[in-house]
């Protein structure tokens, strides 16, 4: 085992630097990233541990570019109106039911975010959502909160439906099927079981009558029917090849590329629009964390932490103990800080450990579920919560508001019960994770 | 071409004023907007039809989802009830910070200019620190009529 070298120390300092001004927020998450990984390469040259070559190389081009193309493909989807129109269905099929409308919205969501980003489709949701409960005179509270756990649940369960699951996928070189094979289940199932807790502790809410039954129309919520159909053929084929990219050895950004470029080639955009609906910020905050955990990965750090994981979960009847305490550990963590540098941090550290002779792949499942499920315990453990919280705010509804203590109320038992479902899916399919 | 000729001299708002009283001195002028001035009688913000609307009876989620309202959300307008409860309160309240203001000897392409910057219809005319009305861009189209150019 190496010995704790001050280059070890300085990666460490400048990494825990980085990450206590991300989460105290005193500076934008994204600046904090920057300048993280600026003076992490400027330590980093100097002591000689990092290069400028490695800082760009340690840039998961999978992870960002695949997050780019999402962001347009969706930049192009949402002036369409597709999600209006299928909010305004939603509410009918309910019929004025207001635990129908809940479970109908929070599938909505949920299969959204199974492709899309969730918190393009939570902020484009929850809007709607306050309008409907409006309409039915219907508390949107619940309905908010549902939609932002069901969303960060639902993304969960596949390799582009959060940008952890991305990162790790891209690292473990596991394919979209293979995801959707090992999280789908266990994701049904927690989502399944978060629904109806969700009901039972929203009883009061979801009892009020709805009265009298407005309905949205659907007559102008269409807005591009030309636009809307090109969409979704490229979308279409990026889902398509999703889940053949394997076969072609085709990276997941590629296959995202490929129905970017078909849409762009048929819908001909203003490029000043699309680049505007594309994220940088959250683009540049990962490239950020990338380079600075980099640095320490190139110090030694991660390896001598990992050596010392690894005589843990070396011994197979300790590894089914190991992925349960990563998922845990991802999980509360998650809660209470952004999942992202938690996710980018324990990347290297999991990797690590497969070169001392562990079999990671049930880790990568278990950091996961952790980093999905967690993000519901608090109001700020995911952006979806923040926005379902916004949008309460905005709306003037006596009794919508959602206070970080109503969150907590609901979101810690939800969090606990999900990581409990989680973790019996986990040990009893285990065989299936190795 | 002078603002001077479609200036519209309006009241002021100011602390201790109501909603109400705000809202009638815009509809007696017909501006969609007053400014707000502060205890020393300096300009500091506006009162705008727009935003009072948008605070009291419009939401965010009926702007975002305008094109998907049916027609009959009788209930759901302002009714006499509401009205009876805002028009008492104290304006500041509905007071936006940003006051846009242009001095009675700018020319009217500055006006114009100015109004597409910061999308608004309306600027106020000051001279110093003296307030002396509204220009409203339906002000300077009527300007155009009576000239024949801009």
């Amino acid at each position: 085992m190496a010995d704790f070298s001050d280059s070890m120390l300085a990666s460490a300092l400048i990494l825990l630097l980085a990450y206590a001004l991300i989460f105290s927020e005193k500076l934008h998450r994204t600046s904090a990233a920057i300048l993280g990984a600026v003076v992490m390469i400027g330590v980093g040259m100097s002591m000689g541990f990092y290069t400028q070559e490695e800082a760009i190389a340690a840039v998961d081009a999978n992870t960002i570019l695949l997050l780019a193309a999402m962001m347009m493909l969706v930049s192009l989807l949402r002036p369409t109106g597709a999600f209006e129109y299928m909010a305004v269905h939603i509410t009918r099929w309910a019929k004025g039911d207001a635990r129908l409308l809940l479970i109908y919205l929070s599938l909505a969501v949920s299969l959204i975010s199974m492709i899309l980003d969730n918190v393009t489709t939570v902020i484009v949701f929850a809007p709607l959502t306050v309008l409907i409960c409006r309409l039915l005179r219907l508390n949107p509270m619940p309905y908010l909160m549902a939609e932002a756990m069901l969303s960060n649940i639902g993304g969960a369960a596949t390799l582009v439906g959060d940008p952890p699951n991305l990162m790790i996928g891209s690292a473990g070189d596991i394919s979209f099927n293979d995801f959707l094979f090992h999280m789908g289940p266990p994701v049904v199932v927690v989502w399944a079981g978060t629904v109806l807790l969700l009901l039972f502790l929203f009883r009061k809410q979801l009892r009020s009558g709805a009265g009298e039954v407005r309905e949205l129309v659907d007559t102008h919520a269409i807005k591009d029917l030309a636009g809307l159909q090109k969409i979704v053929v490229s979308l279409a084929l990026v889902v398509g090849l999703f889940f053949v990219h394997h076969h072609f050895h085709f990276f997941p950004a590629y296959a995202a590329f490929i129905g970017l470029a078909l849409a762009l080639a048929l819908m001909k955009p203003d490029m000043d629009v699309l680049f505007n609906g594309v994220n940088w910020s959250v683009l540049f905050f990962f490239a950020g964390l990338f380079m600075i955990v980099g640095g320490v990965e190139a110090s030694g750090l991660l390896d001598l932490f990992g050596d010392s994981l690894a005589e843990m979960a070396r011994e197979p009847g300790q590894l089914l103990l190991a992925g349960l305490m990563l998922m845990w550990i991802a999980a509360v963590l998650s809660a209470v800080v952004d999942n992202i540098p938690f996710t980018v941090t324990m990347i290297p550290i999991i990797l690590g450990l497969e070169s001392s002779g562990v079999n990671i792949t049930p880790l990568w499942w278990a950091l996961a579920l952790g980093v999905g499920l967690g993000g519901n315990g608090t109001h700020i453990g995911a952006t979806a919560n923040i926005i379902a919280v916004a949008e309460s705010e905005h709306s003037n509804i006596p009794g919508a508001r959602i206070t970080p203590a109503i969150w907590m109320r609901t979101g810690i038992p939800t969090t606990f019960f999900s990581l409990i479902l989680a973790s019996l899916f986990y040990t009893l399919f285990f065989d299936i994770f190795r | 071409m002078n603002l001077e000729e479609i200036l519209i001299p309006t009241e002021v708002a100011h602390t201790g004023m109501s909603f109400g009283d705000a809202l009638a001195e815009c509809v007696k002028r017909n501006v969609p907007g007053i400014p707000y001035v502060d205890a020393q009688g300096k300009i500091a913000g506006r009162f705008s039809l727009r935003h009072a609307f948008r605070l009291t009876c419009v939401p965010r989620d009926y702007i975002q989802g305008a094109h998907l309202l049916g027609d009959d959300l009788d209930y759901m307008d302002m009714a006499g009830e509401k009205a009876e409860r805002i028009l008492p309160l104290p304006v500041e309240g509905y007071v936006l910070d940003d006051a846009i203001q242009l001095n009675p000897g700018a020319q009217v392409m500055k006006a114009l200019a100015i109004m597409e910057q910061f999308n608004t219809g309306y600027l106020f005319l000051t001279d110093g620190d003296e307030y002396k009305g509204v220009i409203t861009r339906v002000g300077i189209a009527r300007l155009v009529l009576n000239l024949g150019c801009c």
